[in-house]
């Protein structure tokens, strides 16, 4: 990253400015080639098949029942793609359980940021069909869409809409290019420095023998995973928007505080926002949405649900922390949302953060067994309430948790508001010295890391 | 122990690239060359301890600059099954005439417990040293240094920065060992001195700027004459330290050394008998005191020693075995039960 990122940028500033949308299509394959050799072919053909089926649906404009054939062709393809490298293996399983086969898993290897750039894709084509945006001709600048590297492999999934007009003329100023820079460098302090060091402790206690495992220890560890993805997640998108800024493009954001939701309603308007636009834009609302008869509500919703639980992965786990969601929306939707309302604040967010939390123990363990053991164990059926291992945790992480905490909420953005108001001229300053000293010390951190991981990388 | 080879410049070939291979060899080669590394090491490390953190990379911060190692917890069993094997060969040994002994090093926070970071676990040795009592009291000769050390410990029987015992905490174990076995310990030793600070193995796991060096002290019998030989690296050395490994980032090397699958040790002493030592890294600082003692010493390193060791203790005409580990080492060492072939 350090040697490719300026170059990616030289070429590209340095092209003319026909040229960009070409430079940045190159680049961004390149980029993925250095991770996934055999896999930029696929990435290739996906763009193809929407670029061709845009196209296909302008010329029969006039017969609605091609145009129909059109989506759906272009949708089996995108979901036959997305279901055979995500989900085969899945089935294969579920299927030799059910009916005691032996047939033998494929073992493929997920292509890196198939479950983001389908999506990207296939906004594209339903978007056109629902006359939503007009058909792009221009396979470099359609290349250049679904490629493009910022967001290629952890999101945010930008809807084709979104950068339509980006495509064609953006404008890349100074300005944008140095707020690019300081958002990339927040991302970049977000995910080395605060989600990779939250996530050893949840690597020391997910491994711990689940049976041994006492209350304070098993709060403790959710709560270190649910920072870890969250930063790690949420970092990874402003680097991606950063990164946007810098080649001129504004992306959706993708995150807003949502650790300070005081209901799961709020909670998903601010995590992952860019999927659950998604879900809602081309799933919710072509099924009716809300404005239909209650049951028929009730019954998106959990389709809504379960599918972005699948999204997250081929596995039950995923499938129940979907239901999960579905179940605590709907009775927000229909039982208590009214009288949380009415609640003082406080007592919503302690509802929606342990809601929260419990969730990650669903998403967190593949095995649906231990999930539930390590569940039961943070409501004390493990052993005892505190011991050493959460006291030690606890003591050494402190100043850690505090700082994450800090950071989840919406307190530094409301401090660096304040700042520029106070000491307009001193404030940039501050700002670039901060954001130096959080690139060396993410780099420290980086060059000394056998530990690495993104978690994103596995959707 | 930092001190995995570096990635080297990696082959460029069609293959290699399409299966992704020289991109990650090229990512894991500039990282491994990347300017300075150490610098960014301890910057990281700085910042971690200024944070608060109580450990990084296997290692904790205690009290008064001492480190000490963060291992997870042994296998269950694996203790109790190395004991199992080790009185099934007592067993055998005493049968052939063969005296046997087991002389336990202890680890630091076995001795210095009040300087771990609060609430910190660790392995507890002392239980593991009953358990072997219970097992091996009928079958061998049991030394348990323990107390002595404890009694000893202001006096740098420990280094702050390396896992290991120093040679003044191997010679307290050996003279402890000498009572029970009934020697003359012996007395005069010369002690050389290191010319540079010694920062060892926890150190370069958890770099920080202000860390207190150690000193590294070897005590030389100068009436002992002693000859070291290396059979896997065909090497005969005069005496049984290294001394150039003293100008090495890793002096501890100085004892025997280092990790050898073998080394032979020939004396003087004129004694006849011969002493074959199971070990790890510990009994490094103790063996050279027990040549006073044998006319061979045989130090084998049960992990990389592939021969048949029954066998081989008969061949060699074997009088005594010392078996000499530190109790966390033994408790998660999986090649003991070796010794039952």
């Amino acid at each position: 990253m350090c040697i490719f990122l300026p170059v990616a940028l030289g070429l590209y500033y340095l092209a003319p400015r026909r040229a960009r949308n070409g430079a940045l299509f190159l680049i961004s394959l390149v980029f993925y080639a250095w991770g996934e050799p055999i896999y930029v072919i696929l990435m290739i053909f996906s763009t193809l098949v929407d670029y061709s089926h845009g196209l296909l649906l302008e010329k029969c404009d006039h017969s609605p029942w091609k145009r129909k054939a059109i989506l759906i062709s272009s949708v089996a393809i995108n979901l036959g793609l997305l279901g055979f490298f995500k989900y085969a293996d899945f089935l294969v399983e579920n299927i030799n359980a059910l009916f005691g086969l032996a047939t033998r898993p494929l073992q493929l290897p997920l292509p890196i940021g198939i479950s983001f750039y389908t999506f990207q894709t296939m906004s594209y084509t339903l978007d056109v069909y629902r006359r939503n945006c007009n058909v792009q001709h221009n396979l470099i600048s359609f290349g250049c869409y679904v490629t493009m590297f910022p967001q290629l492999i952890a999101g945010p999934i930008v809807r084709y809409v979104t950068v339509e007009e980006q495509l064609k003329h953006r404008k890349e100023t100074v300005e944008k290019f140095s707020n690019g820079v300081i958002r990339f460098g927040i991302g970049l302090c977000k995910k080395v420095l605060l989600a990779n060091n939250i996530g050893m402790v949840w690597d020391g206690i997910k491994v711990l023998p689940l049976e041994g495992l006492s209350v304070l220890t098993a709060w403790m560890g959710i709560l270190a995973f649910a920072f870890q993805i969250y930063f790690d997640f949420s970092g990874y998108s402003d680097m991606a928007i950063g990164l946007g800024k810098m080649f001129g493009f504004d992306f959706p954001e993708n995150f807003n505080h949502p650790y300070s939701a005081k209901s799961i309603t709020e909670f998903w308007r601010r995590w992952h926002i860019s999927l659950s636009t998604w879900f809602r834009e081309y799933v919710y609302i072509p099924l009716g949405g809300n404005r239909v008869p209650a049951w028929k509500n009730i019954r998106n919703l959990a389709i809504v649900w379960l599918l972005t639980g699948i999204w997250h992965g081929a596995s039950w786990n995923f499938a129940i922390w979907g239901g999960y969601f579905a179940v605590l929306l709907i009775l927000e939707k229909f039982v208590y949302g009214k009288a949380l309302a009415k609640l003082p604040k406080f007592f919503g967010w302690l509802y929606a953060f342990v809601a929260v939390l419990i969730s990650w123990v669903f998403f967190s363990f593949d095995a649906l067994g231990d999930g539930w053991q390590y569940l039961m164990a943070m409501f004390g059926k493990g052993a005892g309430w505190a011991d050493m291992r959460a006291l030690y945790e606890l003591d050494s992480n402190g100043t850690l948790l505090m700082i994450l905490a800090l950071c989840s909420s919406s307190l530094p953005k409301k401090g660096w508001e304040w700042l520029k108001e106070r000491w307009p001229k001193a404030a940039p300053v501050i700002q670039v010295v901060l954001c130096f000293a959080g690139l060396l010390l993410s780099m420290a951190f980086v060059v000394d890391s056998s530990y690495n991981p993104f978690l994103y990388f596995r959707f | 122990m930092e001190n995995r080879n570096l990635q080297q410049a990696p082959q460029w070939s069609l293959k290699r690239l399409m299966e992704g291979k020289w991109t990650k060899e090229f990512e894991a080669y500039t990282a491994d060359q990347f300017a300075g590394r150490a610098g960014w090491v301890q910057a990281k490390v700085t910042a971690e301890r200024v944070m608060g953190r109580s450990d990084t990379g296997g290692v904790y911060w205690g009290k008064n600059s001492r480190l000490f190692e963060k291992r997870d917890m042994p296998q269950a069993g694996r203790l109790q099954q190395n004991l199992t094997a080790m009185a099934a060969f007592a067993d055998w040994a005493d049968g052939e005439g063969i005296t046997v002994s087991f002389l336990p090093a202890y680890s630091a926070y076995a001795i210095y417990p009040e300087e771990l970071p609060a609430y910190a676990e660790v392995f507890d040795e002392k239980k593991a040293m009953q358990q072997a009592e219970e097992v091996l009291r009928e079958k061998m000769v049991m030394i348990d240094p323990l107390d002595k050390l404890v009694k000893h410990k202001g006096e740098n029987i420990y280094f702050l920065t390396d896992h290991h015992w120093t040679q003044d905490g191997a010679r307290i174990a050996y003279e402890t060992w000498a009572e029970k076995m009934g020697f003359q310990p012996t007395g005069r030793l010369r002690e050389v001195k290191s010319r540079q600070p010694f920062y060892g193995s926890l150190y370069s796991k958890a770099p920080l700027p202000w860390q207190q060096p150690d000193e590294l002290r070897v005590w030389v019998d100068d009436e002992a004459q002693m000859q070291m030989q290396i059979p896997e690296t065909k090497e005969r050395i005069e005496g049984v330290y290294r001394w150039e490994n003293l100008e090495k980032k890793d002096q501890y090397t100085v004892f025997l050394g280092g990790n050898y699958a073998q080394v032979k040790i020939t004396t003087s002493a004129n004694t006849n008998r011969k002493l074959l030592v199971f070990k790890d890294s510990f009994a490094h600082a103790l063996v050279p005191l027990l040549a006073r003692h044998y006319d061979e010493i045989d130090v084998v390193d049960l992990r990389y020693f592939k021969q048949p060791v029954r066998e081989y203790v008969k061949a060699q005409g074997i009088t005594d075995v010392l078996f000499a580990y530190n109790l966390s080492w033994m408790a998660d060492d999986p090649y003991i039960p070796a010794i039952q072939y």
